[in-house]
């Protein structure tokens, strides 16, 4: 357990009948990008969001290094939610002064830098921001903290072809070389090529957990080619 | 940590309440400028009344935003999507919820002074000033006739009743919403159903032993007689009853809306 980053055994969640999540489980280590893919309703997002102690497993359990989540864990874990989180009333300049605030590991420079880039003043209000916009300053938050393990859901569902190359672009650029980023989507083809690994989850189970290349010799198929195999319906 | 979430609670209060106790005060000092006017005139006497109606309700709704900000805010920022930033903070439940209450009480207490400067505003003082005056006389005559040192002590104690009391209304909310949150569905609804049966269960309750003790007719004479022996100092007993009740029901509130956050947060 101690090697793993993250360790994630037999993790079970119901809500009411319906089972999100039926004895997933996730050991990952420092330095890799590892792509979490399903296809909707495979439990990607309640999976994410146990490591990230916002839902609580019915049974099962979860260490990040070698921690339950907890404050001490919420220190080194940079999360990117799949909806905007944002308090609308709130600067652009405010909400990044709160982030300074909480996160001792958090790049106000850097932060200033990419929100420059995109051209956001940093005096505008939130609610003032398009949905696209809103977006990109969350994962510029995220992104901004020198965190241990990036967890980024759903990062470039819903943004257009463009889009999805900035956040890529961000994401691979401004992260810690030597942290682990998972990133769950199940737009494959996108993101593939900056992967490391990637780990299938369908019906609430991991059903694979192998490095890219592995994928590539072993199934002689790209990860994109061997999810549509895996997921058929 | 606590320190910075107050920051950042303090303001949002802020946001919403001065404007509220503003609007309190221009309302009074309206008030106060028809009085210039004073005349017999109907015209005048219906002006004045509507300011003073007008007051009168501003005080109600300054009280009641108090009452909405402090029941949103708790459910806004830790249970809907701004949870998904609150909860990810290096803070725990404890902060959390310590820094909501006192953060709300220290609003209360802001608001009510706004509703007393109000008054004064209104009466120009006057009226403040005479009863302040009776009170004074009254405290002087029960410090020197009747209560003696009694008095000194009961003057702390009532105002550690009256924030102990806003404390654990503030902490019941917490606790219902909280309640609410371990529903699969209709949160919202399941948290105000929390709280319309827990007043329903302590009027039953409270009508039962009503009851029981009529029928049972049991005689109380001894306690009677131990509160006479004390004299005022059986006043002391009964506040220190009532704030130690207080604040163990202030504990349950906080360990089940703790209890639900620490272990069996979901949020959607």
């Amino acid at each position: 357990m101690a090697e793993y980053l993250l360790y994630a055994e037999n993790l079970v969640k119901r809500y009411g009948p319906k089972v999100a999540l039926n004895g997933a489980h996730l050991r990952l280590s420092g330095g890799k990008i590892i792509g979490l893919l399903g296809p909707n309703g495979s439990g990607k997002t309640t999976l994410i969001k146990i490591l990230n102690g916002l839902l609580t497993e019915d049974s099962g359990i979860v260490l990040i290094d070698g921690k339950r989540p907890g404050v001490e864990t919420k220190k080194i874990v940079a999360y990117l939610p799949d909806n905007t989180y944002l308090n609308t009333y709130m600067t652009v300049r405010q909400i990044v002064e709160y982030f300074k605030d909480f996160y001792a590991d958090f790049r106000e420079e850097l932060a200033y830098e990419m929100l420059s880039r995109l051209g956001i003043e940093p005096e505008l209000k939130l609610k003032t921001l398009s949905k696209g916009n809103k977006e990109k300053v969350c994962l510029i938050l995220t992104m901004s903290r020198n965190a241990k393990l990036y967890v980024l859901d759903e990062p470039i569902a819903g943004v257009d072809p463009a889009a999805r190359d900035y956040v890529i672009e961000t994401i691979i650029n401004n992260h810690n070389p030597d942290s682990t980023v998972l990133i769950s989507t199940h737009l494959i083809s996108d993101i593939e090529q900056v992967l490391d690994e990637v780990v299938f989850l369908k019906d609430g189970i991991t059903v694979l957990h192998k490095s890219v290349d592995e994928i590539r010799e072993e199934h002689g198929k790209s990860v994109d080619e061997l999810f549509r195999e895996v997921f058929r319906w | 940590m606590v320190k910075k979430l107050f920051k950042y609670e303090f303001r949002s209060y802020l946001r919403t309440l001065i404007p509220v106790n503003l609007i309190l005060l221009a309302i009074a000092l309206m008030g106060r400028i028809v009085q210039f006017f004073e005349s017999d005139s109907i015209a005048y006497g219906l002006v004045f009344g509507s300011s003073v109606f007008m007051l009168c309700a501003a005080i109600i709704v300054a009280y009641l935003l108090t009452v909405i900000m402090v029941v949103v805010r708790f459910y806004k920022n830790l249970f809907t999507s701004e949870g998904y930033l609150s909860f990810t903070l290096p803070v725990t439940p404890v902060q959390h919820i310590l820094t909501k209450l006192l953060t709300a009480v220290l609003f209360q207490v802001i608001t009510t002074a706004a509703v007393f400067l109000s008054l004064m505003i209104m009466t120009s003082g006057e009226l403040l000033v005479e009863i302040f005056k009776a009170a004074g006389y009254l405290f002087a005559d029960l410090f020197s006739e009747v209560m003696g040192w009694h008095l000194v002590l009961f003057i702390p104690e009532y105002l550690l009743a009256l924030v102990i009391g806003v404390a654990y209304q503030f902490l019941l909310y917490y606790a219902c919403i909280s309640l609410g949150q371990r529903a699969n569905k209709n949160r919202v609804l399941m948290a105000v159903v929390c709280y319309f049966a827990y007043y329903m269960i302590v009027q039953v309750l409270s009508t039962v032993l009503m009851v029981l003790l009529t029928v049972i007719e049991l005689d109380f004479s001894f306690l009677e007689t131990f509160f006479e022996s004390l004299g005022l100092g059986a006043l002391h007993i009964l506040i220190w009853f009532y704030l130690i009740a207080s604040a163990g029901l202030c504990t349950l509130w906080f360990f089940i809306t703790h209890k639900t956050i620490k272990t069996r947060l979901n949020l959607e």
